[in-house]
């Protein structure tokens, strides 16, 4: 790759991660959570941003970034409040910069952000020479005009230019990477004239100094530099690793009171707090007090701000850790081998079995912490949520809120690649169809506003996602008349309310009577259900009419290794899912009975469940069809319900690493993987939900897998 | 850091370049001094670089001794550069250092 492009792939990374923490702080902020650290974090996201687009020549994000720094600059300053709507001019503009890095990297142009350009150029407003390319003639007009009249009186007109307050606080970083505060402030002095203030208020004893941190601070006046940009350029290098604050002063009255008499000495001088609107009091005295009063607010910014506590990471090469998990994977394969054999051979099986018991601990250690390297919590799919909620929620006129719970759950990043979509999907549903429109709700006796709540905990070793709203639920009449309208079921068929539910999953279905943007194409609830079936997953749904619906989703922690039951079934062995399985069990011959042609239904505790012989459903050589020898398997699937599996013998329970075949050799019905037993022979695995939809479907229709693979 | 014995005030050279490692050694060679209630001279004839951290110990240092109340930190024949440095941070003043 071109040295150039891979730093740029490293600079798109690093916008990924940056725009989520500002995401995150932009949300806090909403909710109104954020501290002056949150708000800190969002600047420095947008201008990191900015600095990038600016090494590598994107003009457009460069200058749209630099509108919405400017605003953030004027929150974090705290010249702006940041109340509900500037904040969600915030959250539309932070929109924008995601789809400008989008757009940089994929090298398209054409993101219209006018509009928020135009809504933070009104927020930045009352600093013109922010907004844009600075126009020296119009700040005299707008900003200086006001302060000039007030002290007219006993000062010298103030000059045009504005005058910098810059509050700079070196951290310990800072020193360690060999920058020197000196050459900094040196090269301010080269843009204009300096007045330089130390700090030297956090400066310990000798004795309790630590010869590495940062105590000093300085504060720095600034004269005659009309460009801001220009001050901020000279930290660019050392943003990261101090507390840097640049405001605009009134012009005279400031630098008397530096010059004033009576100031405190140098020790134990006090930052001068930039207070600009004080400041244009024309009486020295008043000025000090004023000082004096905004000096311990002062102290608690001076103190060193604490350093992200952020666990230390290494980006590595997804390739790189799946050949470990591959790896770890043959281990404990070779070991289960190994293990197998010695039994079988030894007559001291005994002896080496504790050993082999340890080993087998040790490995599944080792498998669960490389496991655990790709596993991400899920916060990085559902942070892209709020964002889908307030463009959907613009677009159909819905006030809606999005209630986001347990976003720390963990999940292989295999399955979190793969969840955004059906998520989208649900949560577009939720709001387009589920929930109703203000006024509806009003109506109704709900809150105007329709809560959409997505969650995620662990459970029994698989995790469950959960998307819920509170709005109109399904109308089951409605759903069925339509699959009726459309041939989807027939017209006298006797459905249960879940058997409706489940209809809507169906492709081509779709109960909005006009086609949206968002929705109703009739494209959504069935891949949704695709995506989350190739997941290894179940969707389900719980809805109540009038007061919502929720979908359940559940998902394997991992695709790569499976808990599960060994079946013997002729000369072949299978593997089942232990996740599907409720119980199993040695049926009594009156317990079978025929059902149909040639169906078969088991008595399981006064309940009749279909029993289905994986031998013959497979078409396994050398399988015996004799269902009263067999054991019975009961398990179940999402959606169709419980079902007995026939099989000749149950061989064991154990941890198996899936080996996908589906890249190999296709996807088959009924088969989900493979994996490769202790004994060295390849197992298939079943995959439930496949085997008995399809013999439900078929009618007990035989998968022929020994044709289907080939063999 | 080239130290001379004297029997009533001490002395020590600083180096040429006073960066962020020669920090930690000066510390804990005024911290000595000050312990030991001996006045310092702090030679700074010879330096061509200082860095902030090394002035936060000699700031540290003239204020600890002053507080102490015994023999005075100074610092002699502060070089162009110590001087320049000093005065482009405004810790002129501090290191008792006039104009």
């Amino acid at each position: 790759m071109d040295p150039m492009e891979a730093i740029k792939q490293t600079y798109y990374q690093e916008c990924d991660e940056l725009l989520l923490a500002m995401e995150e702080g932009l949300i806090a902020m909403e909710s109104g959570e954020a501290d002056s650290e949150m708000i800190n974090a969002v600047f420095r996201a947008v201008h990191s941003i900015k600095g990038g687009a600016g090494a590598f020549g994107f003009s457009i994000l460069v200058a749209f970034s630099h509108v919405f720094e400017t605003a953030m600059d004027l929150v974090r300053s705290g010249k702006l409040n940041p109340t509900p709507d500037v904040v969600k001019v915030l959250l539309r503009a932070g929109d924008k910069l995601s789809d400008h890095v989008n757009a940089a990297r994929n090298g398209t142009t054409g993101v219209d952000d006018v509009e928020v350009k135009a809504e933070l150029a009104r927020l930045t407003g009352a600093d013109p020479e922010d907004t844009g390319v600075p126009a020296p003639a119009e700040f005299e007009n707008l900003a200086f005009a006001p302060i000039m009249i007030d002290i007219g009186d006993d000062e010298p007109a103030a000059p045009a230019t504005p005058v910098w307050h810059i509050r700079f606080a070196p951290q310990a970083g800072l020193y360690a990477k060999a920058n020197e505060p000196y050459l900094l402030i040196r090269e301010l002095g080269m843009l204009g004239a300096i007045e330089v203030t130390a700090d030297l208020s956090e400066l310990p004893d000798l004795t309790s100094l630590e010869a590495d941190q940062a105590y000093f601070a300085w504060d720095v006046l600034l004269r005659d530099c009309p460009d801001r940009s220009k001050v901020e350029e000279v930290f660019e290098f050392v943003s990261g690793d101090c507390d840097l604050k640049i405001t605009e002063e009134a012009t005279a009255p400031i630098a008397s009171a530096i010059s004033a008499p009576g100031l405190p000495s140098l020790d134990d001088d006090e930052p001068v707090e930039p207070a600009p609107v004080e400041a244009a009091s024309p009486v020295a005295e008043t000025q000090l007090e004023e000082k004096k009063a905004a000096a311990p607010a002062a102290a608690p910014a001076a103190a060193p701000v604490a350093v992200d506590v952020v666990k230390p990471t290494i980006r590595v090469d997804l390739d790189k850790v799946d050949r470990l998990v591959n790896l770890v994977g043959e281990l404990v394969i070779t070991q289960a081998m190994l293990s197998q054999r010695l039994l079988d051979n030894t007559q001291q099986g005994q002896n080496v079995s504790v050993g082999l018991g340890e080993l087998e601990h040790l490995l599944r250690d080792l498998q669960e912490a490389v496991m655990a390297i790709r596993t991400q919590p899920v916060k990085s799919v559902f942070q892209r949520m709020p964002r889908l909620v307030r463009e959907t929620a613009a677009q159909t006129g819905k006030e809606v809120r999005l209630e986001i719970e347990g976003e720390a759950t963990e999940v292989d990043k295999t399955v979190i690649e793969r969840l955004g979509e059906p998520l989208t999907h649900m949560i577009r549903n939720a709001i387009d169809h589920g929930l109703e429109t203000p006024e509806e709700r009003v109506a109704l006796g709900k809150a105007a506003e329709g809560t959409v709540k997505l969650s995620a905990e662990h459970r029994g070793g698989r995790i469950i996602i959960e998307v819920s709203d509170d709005g109109r639920g399904i109308n089951r009449t409605k759903v069925r008349q339509k699959a009726i309208e459309r041939g989807l079921i027939s017209a006298n068929g006797n459905l249960s309310d879940e058997e409706i539910d489940n209809l809507i999953f169906l492709p081509g279905f779709s109960t909005a009577n006009t086609v949206s943007n968002i929705s109703g194409r009739g494209v959504g609830l069935d891949v949704v259900r695709r995506n989350i079936v190739d997941l290894g997953g179940r969707i389900t749904i719980g809805s109540a009419w009038g007061k919502g619906s929720k979908f359940s989703l559940t998902l394997p922690l991992t695709l790569a290794v499976l808990d599960g039951m060994i079946v013997a079934v002729g000369n072949q062995t299978f593997v089942l899912p232990l996740s599907h399985i409720i119980e199993s069990l040695l049926p009594k011959a009156d317990d079978v009975k025929p059902f149909g042609a040639n169906g078969m239904l088991l008595n399981v505790r006064g309940a009749y469940v279909p029993l289905v012989s994986v031998g013959r459903l497979l078409n396994v050589p050398g399988a015996s069809h004799d269902l009263h020898n067999s054991v019975v398997i009961l398990v179940e699937s999402e959606g169709v319900g419980r079902m007995a599996l026939a099989v000749e013998a149950i061989v064991g329970q154990r941890q198996v690493v899936i080996k996908s075949f589906e890249s190999n050799i296709g996807r088959i019905d009924g088969i989900a993987a493979a994996t490769i037993l202790g004994d060295g022979r390849v197992a298939l695995i079943l995959d439930i939900d496949g085997l008995v939809a399809g013999c439900r479907e078929g009618a007990g229709r035989p998968i022929d897998y020994q044709q289907a693979l080939g063999a | 850091m080239v130290e001379a014995g004297k029997s009533l005030s001490d002395s020590i050279t600083l180096p040429a370049v006073a960066d962020l490692t020669e920090a930690g050694p000066l510390k804990q060679r005024l911290e000595q001094a000050l312990a030991s209630g001996t006045g310092l001279t702090v030679d700074a004839s010879a330096v061509q670089r200082i860095s902030s951290p090394c002035l936060q110990v000699l700031v540290a240092g003239v204020t600890s001794f002053a507080k102490a109340g015994g023999e005075a930190l100074t610092i002699s024949n502060p070089s162009e550069a110590v001087r320049e440095t000093a005065s482009v941070l405004g810790l002129m003043n501090a290191l008792g250092l006039s104009k």
